[in-house]
């Protein structure tokens, strides 16, 4: 996961730097995964957050949604799987395990986690969802990967926008914004007690959606 | 203490700011001394636990983008969210606050008073009765406790040498 022109971290000891060290926690690898994407070049880049793509992803959402009711009617549902790193990187940290490779956050995996994360988000709260119920997930998720920092308030908006709501999520770091998309699907996923077909589900849904919204992430 | 109609008295002199052309300006400008300060901090609590206690919190996350539209101020980033904690800082939530540095609060809490006066906002007399309270409330928690000492202030068992 280390971009062009980034000199290499003391996780990195191999060139191909797949494999986590023996002592690496996921807690380390999210805080790489969020530091990592702070190479000037690309910190420019615009991230998948609520004033871009998610105002375009409006249909998708609802197409979501739609999709989800139909899931839930016509149980059980064929096991789907993703393919993408991405995905594996954000299961792996969903069930607290280490991920066989690691993802590299550029901009189609960003896209794949914002997805995920509003699909967990809106399956678990609803529009009008009491803030200190949202606010107490985010807690949660701060605390569930306490060497993580999640700023609670910047999270909370994150969530709140990831449901529709105006909120101000403008001048939210890149490393936040990221953190929390990752942080917080993990805490979700565990909130809403997904066996390992559905978070697979879940994931997989993620993936489609990102993928017609021309940022299949990489498998 | 010096009450609010006391002439130079801190409480006056918030009252009169409250009653300028631009009370916001006017109360950033009466500087930072200490006890200016706190008396504006609790004039907040005072204020916003009478606004907002038991509301919903979208009200103050639409209230504080009506605020900063009228300011003219960026009503979608950081400063939107800072004024957010704040205020829910003061209802009850410390902790959303506990990154905004000293110079930002003062100036959130000068715009977020100093909308206390806009249009139809709120009459002379229930503002020197919100400065009132106010002040009780400096006095009642920015002082120190009477007869508290360190030794005193450990938990119990803790006296032990």
């Amino acid at each position: 996961m280390t971009p062009a022109g980034r000199p290499p971290t003391t996780t990195e000891t191999s060139p191909t730097a797949t494999a986590p060290a023996a002592a690496e926690s996921t807690h380390d690898r999210v805080a790489e995964l969020a530091a990592t994407d702070l190479d000037p070049a690309r910190a420019a880049e615009p991230l998948v957050t609520a004033s871009a793509p998610p105002r375009h992803c409006e249909a998708a959402a609802e197409t979501a949604a739609t999709r989800r009711d139909a899931d839930a009617s016509s149980a059980p549902a064929r096991h789907v799987r993703p393919v993408s790193v991405a995905a594996a990187y954000l299961r792996a940290t969903a069930v607290n395990d280490r991920a066989a490779r690691d993802a590299r956050p550029d901009y189609r995996s960003r896209v794949f986690f914002y997805c995920a994360f509003e699909m967990a988000v809106r399956r678990r709260f609803h529009p009008g969802s009491p803030i200190a119920e949202i606010a107490r997930s985010v807690v949660n998720a701060g605390r569930r990967h306490a060497p993580v920092v999640v700023p609670v308030l910047e999270a909370e908006m994150l969530v709140r926008d990831a449901l529709g709501e105006a909120v101000p999520i403008e001048e939210i770091p890149l490393e936040t914004i990221v953190t929390t998309h990752v942080l917080v699907f993990a805490s979700l996923v565990e909130e809403l007690v997904l066996t390992d077909d559905e978070l697979d589900a879940l994931l997989a849904a993620a993936e489609e959606r990102a993928t017609a919204l021309g940022f299949a992430p990489e498998s | 203490m010096g009450g609010t109609g006391q002439k130079g008295s801190p409480g006056w002199l918030v009252l009169r700011a409250l009653d300028d052309a631009y009370p916001a300006v006017a109360l950033a400008r009466l500087g930072r001394a200490p006890r200016t300060v706190h008396l504006l901090s609790q004039l907040f609590v005072v204020a916003l636990r009478r606004c907002f206690a038991g509301r919903d919190v979208r009200e103050i996350t639409a209230y504080v983008r009506d605020l900063l539209v009228w300011l003219g101020l960026p009503a979608r980033g950081g400063l939107a969210r800072q004024t957010e904690a704040l205020i829910r800082a003061a209802l009850g939530e410390p902790v959303l606050a506990g990154g905004i540095g000293g110079v930002r609060r003062h100036q959130i809490i000068c715009a977020v008073l100093g909308d206390l006066a806009r249009p139809p906002g709120a009459s002379p007399a229930v503002l020197a009765a919100l400065i009132e309270q106010a002040e009780q409330r400096v006095d009642r928690f920015e002082r120190p406790l009477a007869g508290a000492t360190r030794r005193s202030a450990r938990g119990p068992g803790q006296n032990r040498s």
